[in-house]
C-alpha cells in the first residue's frame, strides 16, 4: 500500500480543525455530537475548505462545537441559522457556509426560517442532529419524537391524538425544487459512520458546485435524555430510530432546471 | 435587537410607528416611545433613537444611524410615523462625512481571511463562550457604552426658547405641530417656546431640569396616551407643572385623526392663564 494513503496520522491523527478539548469534555457519555464534529472537520479538510468555511451553530448542544472546531463560527438567536446563513452565503459567495442544528432548533423554533431558506433555495448546507428531543434542556418532547416516547412533557409517552407524529425531516426536504440534496444518515456504528461522513461530503460538494441547497439529517445518540446506557442508545438507534427515520439519499440532483 | 445589543453588532432598524396595541390601525402614532427608548428587548441594554421630523432629516439622520451604529457596534433605531413618512418635501440629497468608523476585524469572512489567519466567532451570550471573562465583565461594558452614548450623542432643537416660561416638549410630527402652535402664542405675546427632540434616547434631562429649576412650565405633545411625558415627569424632579397634550385630544375619533395646532394653542392658552 502506498505510504501516501495509509500513514500513521491518517488512522490514528487528529484532523487540524478539531481543537483537542484539553479544559474539559462538554458533552454526555455516549453523545453523537463529537463525532458528528470530527466528520465536519475531516472532511473540510479533505476539501481544503477550512479556511473559508463559516459555521452557524443553533441554541442548544450544537453550539458548544463552536469551541471543537477551528473554524469562523456564528451563534445567534434559536432557529435562525438558516436566515443568518441565507445573509452570509449571499456576502461571501465563495465560503463554505453551513449550519448545524437540532431536531428542535429547525424543525420547531426555526421551521419559519427553514421554509424560507427552502423556498428561496439558498446554496447553503443546513446539518440537522436528530435526538428525539429537546436534549440541552432535559429531554423534552420534540417534532422528531417517536410515538409512545416517553419524555419529561410526555411522561405516558407521546400520544398522537394530542400532539401528532414525527416530522420526517429529510424526506420533506427533499420535496422542495430548490433543495440539491437530501439525506439521512447515522453514526452508531463504524458501517453508519462511514456512509454518513460520504453524505457530508456529497453535501458540501453540492454546495462547491453551486447547485442548491443540502440538507443532511444525522440521527444521533441522546444517552442522557433517554436514560439508557450510551450502549443500549446505539441499540435503540437500531431498533427504534432507524425503523422510523430510514437512512439513505431522498434526493440527489447535479443540476436545478 | 437584544441579540445584537450583546453581540454587539452594529444595526439600524426603521420604525415608521403605527396606532396599537397589537394589530391596532394601519394609520399613525407615537406609540413606540417607551419600547424604542428603553431597549425594549429582553434584558438591559439601550439603543440610540433618530425622530426625523421631516423629509430632509428622513435624509440625514439616516446616514447618521449608520455611522453611529458603526461606531458604537449598537442597534441605532430612526423612529418616524405615518405622517413624517407621508411627507413631501424638497429634499438636498447631500453626502455627509462623520469620519472614519471601526474596523470590522470581529466580523466572520473564513479564517483564511483575517490578517492573524485566526478564527472568529461572532455570538450573543457574552460570557458563556468566553467573549467576556464573566457575566459582570459584560455587563460592565455595556453600561460603559450606555454611559458613552448618553454623554456624546444627545442631540435636541431649541426652537423660540428664548425668554421662554411655558415650554412645549416633541419629536416627530407633534414637534412640527408644536412650532405651529408656539408661533401662534408667540403673536400673542406668550413666551412659548419648544424643545423638539432629535434624539429620543439620549433624553434630555439637564436641560428640562435646569429649566424646572427657573421655573418654567412643560407642555408635553405626544400621540400616544402619554409615554414620553414620564421622561418629562422624572426629569423636572416634582418642581414643575407638567402637562400633556395626548392622543385623546385628537381632532377627530377615527384613526386618521390627529393633534393639531389649535388644540395645543388652547391648551397654551389655558395654561398660561393658570
Amino acid at each position: 500500500m502506498s505510504e501516501q494513503i495509509v500513514t500513521r496520522e491518517r488512522v490514528a491523527g487528529r484532523p487540524k480543525l478539531l481543537v483537542p478539548q484539553t479544559a474539559g469534555f462538554i458533552y454526555c457519555p455516549g453523545c453523537h455530537e463529537p463525532l458528528i464534529a470530527r466528520i465536519i472537520a475531516e472532511v473540510l479538510e479533505e476539501m481544503g475548505m477550512g479556511g473559508k468555511s463559516i459555521g452557524i451553530f443553533d441554541i442548544g448542544c450544537n453550539s458548544f462545537l463552536t469551541g471543537m472546531l477551528d473554524i469562523d463560527a456564528v451563534n445567534g438567536p434559536h432557529g435562525r441559522p438558516p436566515d443568518m446563513a441565507t445573509a452570509i452565503k449571499r456576502i461571501y459567495p465563495d465560503n463554505m457556509v453551513f449550519t448545524v442544528q437540532g431536531d428542535g432548533g429547525l424543525l420547531s423554533i426555526g421551521a419559519d426560517p427553514l421554509l424560507g431558506a427552502l423556498t428561496r433555495a439558498e446554496k447553503i448546507t443546513i446539518i440537522m442532529l436528530n435526538n428525539a428531543v429537546y436534549g440541552t434542556t432535559g429531554g423534552q418532547m420534540a417534532p422528531t419524537s417517536l410515538v409512545g416516547q416517553k419524555t419529561t412533557t410526555s411522561p405516558q409517552g407521546r400520544d398522537v391524538t394530542h400532539f401528532g407524529y414525527p416530522t420526517h425531516a429529510a424526506e420533506m426536504i427533499a420535496t422542495f425544487k430548490g433543495v440539491a440534496y437530501s439525506v439521512r444518515g447515522a453514526v452508531n456504528n463504524p458501517y453508519n459512520y462511514e456512509r454518513t461522513r460520504g453524505y457530508v461530503k456529497t453535501a458540501f460538494q453540492k454546495q462547491m458546485n453551486n447547485v442548491g441547497l443540502s440538507f443532511v439529517e444525522i440521527i444521533s445518540a441522546c444517552p442522557a435524555n433517554w436514560h439508557m446506557s450510551p450502549e443500549d442508545s446505539l441499540k435503540w438507534i437500531d431498533e427504534k430510530m432507524i425503523p422510523e427515520f430510514p437512512l439513505g439519499e431522498f434526493k440527489n440532483v447535479d443540476k436545478i432546471e | 435587537m437584544s441579540d445584537m445589543a450583546n453581540a454587539e453588532f452594529p444595526c439600524v432598524v426603521v420604525n415608521v410607528q403605527r396606532g396599537g396595541p397589537g394589530g391596532g390601525p394601519i394609520r399613525h402614532a407615537q406609540m413606540d416611545y417607551l419600547q424604542c427608548t428603553k431597549g425594549g428587548g429582553h434584558g438591559d441594554y439601550r439603543n440610540i433613537v433618530l425622530a426625523p421630523a421631516s423629509s430632509q432629516e428622513c435624509c440625514d439622520l439616516m446616514q447618521l444611524a449608520f455611522y453611529l451604529a458603526d461606531k458604537y457596534r449598537n442597534p441605532v433605531i430612526v423612529l418616524s410615523d405615518a405622517i413624517v413618512g407621508r411627507l413631501r418635501e424638497t429634499v438636498e440629497v447631500e453626502k455627509i462625512e462623520f469620519g472614519p468608523v471601526p474596523d470590522k476585524d470581529w466580523a466572520v469572512r473564513g479564517k483564511a481571511n483575517h490578517k492573524d489567519g485566526k478564527r472568529r466567532f461572532v455570538e450573543h451570550s457574552g460570557d458563556l463562550f468566553g467573549r467576556y471573562p464573566s457575566y459582570r465583565a459584560l455587563l460592565q461594558s455595556l453600561n460603559q457604552k450606555i454611559k458613552q452614548m448618553e454623554e456624546s450623542e444627545l442631540r435636541y432643537e431649541n426652537y423660540q426658547m428664548e425668554g421662554a416660561n411655558l415650554i412645549l416638549v416633541a419629536y416627530g410630527y407633534t414637534a412640527r405641530v408644536a412650532k405651529e402652535a408656539v408661533n401662534a402664542a408667540r403673536a400673542e405675546g406668550i413666551k412659548a417656546g419648544l424643545i423638539r427632540l432629535i434624539t429620543a434616547w439620549p433624553f434630555p434631562y439637564q436641560i428640562i431640569r435646569d429649566k424646572a429649576y427657573q421655573g418654567c412650565k412643560f407642555l408635553v405633545v405626544e400621540d400616544s396616551l402619554g409615554q414620553m411625558v414620564e421622561d418629562v415627569r422624572y426629569a423636572v424632579e416634582g418642581r414643575t407643572e407638567v402637562h400633556l397634550i395626548s392622543i385623546l385630544d385628537r381632532h377627530m375619533p377615527t384613526d386618521g385623526g390627529m393633534i393639531l395646532p389649535d388644540k395645543v394653542f388652547s391648551k397654551i392658552k389655558e395654561i398660561s392663564n393658570e
